[in-house]
């Protein structure tokens, strides 16, 4: 078996478990529309999908790699994607157990922290990790780097494709997050138009960034 | 296929290897003492299972890890549980090499 074969595997689970879960979530809210369920039934019902949803993305983010398509070295994107799937993983567990078994309000409330926590531990370690591999003058490389495989094209790009659809089911779980933890609030309206438009500006932002650093990285003087 | 692959003393230490980065296939052999032959199966069973994936680097094959959370977790608590086969037993060396590992599991 070649390791396109391997590394197709998870992304293809990725890919139908997304789609499935997806159409989990349509159902319920079809049920709801049409009076099957009610309104509480449904809240939970979804929060149990996304909690469901960000464990099988904490799961397969070690294996799919999609972070090693931002470089930063192979073993530090190793060790940040490892890091980043227990930490996804945990918070998922916790979001079904809060929907399961923990009054709704109390249950929205605290699993909003634990996701909106979760995505920025995950993402300052990420950051951490490249600021001190520049730091080092190691734009994309490390120790293990000199002597690390080159995936295949085909493995490339599938996980530069996975890392922006990371990015961006990242970015709608917090903006969900944020949406459920000030529900309440007046200006509740504008944070979750907020948080559209910043999507935009920082998908354009990561895009041009991590494109200059793959720009250096095709550089054969950055190869030690 | 990946409960196999992780019954295996030998077959974790490579996972527990490939932990620190991508690794060539003759440096990982030098961290046990079976033959060639016996690596390359071992590297087979582990790529079957997809717990890594392989590339050639000019004339060497590199191995890297490619394991999920719930694999990562199988294969600390087949550790764990290796080690408590093991309670009572004095360990023994199980490779030559620069890094010496114990022989902590009972089931091969």
């Amino acid at each position: 078996m070649d390791t396109e074969t391997i590394y197709s595997r998870p992304v293809k689970v990725t890919v139908f478990g997304f789609l499935a879960l997806m159409g989990v979530a349509g159902a319920i809210a079809a049920a709801k529309t049409a009076g099957i369920i009610e309104t509480t039934v449904e809240r939970r019902a979804l929060g149990l999908v996304i909690g469901v949803l960000v464990v099988l993305t904490g799961n397969l983010l070690p294996k799919t790699r999609p972070l090693s398509a931002a470089g930063g070295g192979r073993a530090r994107a190793m060790a940040v994607e490892r890091f980043a799937g227990w930490t996804l993983v945990l918070a998922g567990l916790s979001y079904v157990a809060l929907f399961m078994f923990v009054p709704l309000d109390q249950a929205r409330t605290i699993s909003s922290i634990i996701g909106m926590s979760a995505i920025a531990v995950v993402a300052a370690n990420w950051l951490w990790q490249l600021r001190s591999a520049a730091s080092r003058g190691q734009k994309t490389m490390d120790d293990t780097d000199a002597n690390a495989p080159v995936p295949s094209k085909a493995v490339a790009d599938r996980r530069k494709l996975l890392f922006h659809l990371l990015f961006a089911f990242l970015w709608v779980f917090a903006t969900a997050c944020a949406m459920s933890l000030f529900s309440t609030k007046r200006w509740s309206g504008q944070l979750g138009w907020g948080m559209t438009q910043s999507f935009f500006i920082m998908y354009a932002a990561l895009t041009a960034v991590l494109g200059s650093r793959r720009s250096d990285s095709a550089c054969p003087s950055n190869r030690r | 296929m990946v409960f196999k692959a992780l019954s295996d003393p030998t077959r974790r230490h490579i996972l527990e290897l490939l932990r620190e980065g991508p690794m060539s296939a003759g440096s990982l052999a030098d961290h046990f003492n079976i033959s060639k032959p016996a690596m390359s199966a071992h590297f087979a069973v582990l790529r079957e299972a997809g717990l890594v994936i392989s590339e050639k680097h000019g004339k060497s094959v590199m191995y890297e890890l490619q394991m999920s959370v719930l694999e990562e977790a199988l294969l600390n608590f087949a550790r764990m549980f290796g080690w408590k086969l093991q309670d009572g037993k004095p360990a023994k060396p199980h490779r030559t090499g620069r890094k010496v590992f114990n022989r902590t599991e009972v089931v091969d």
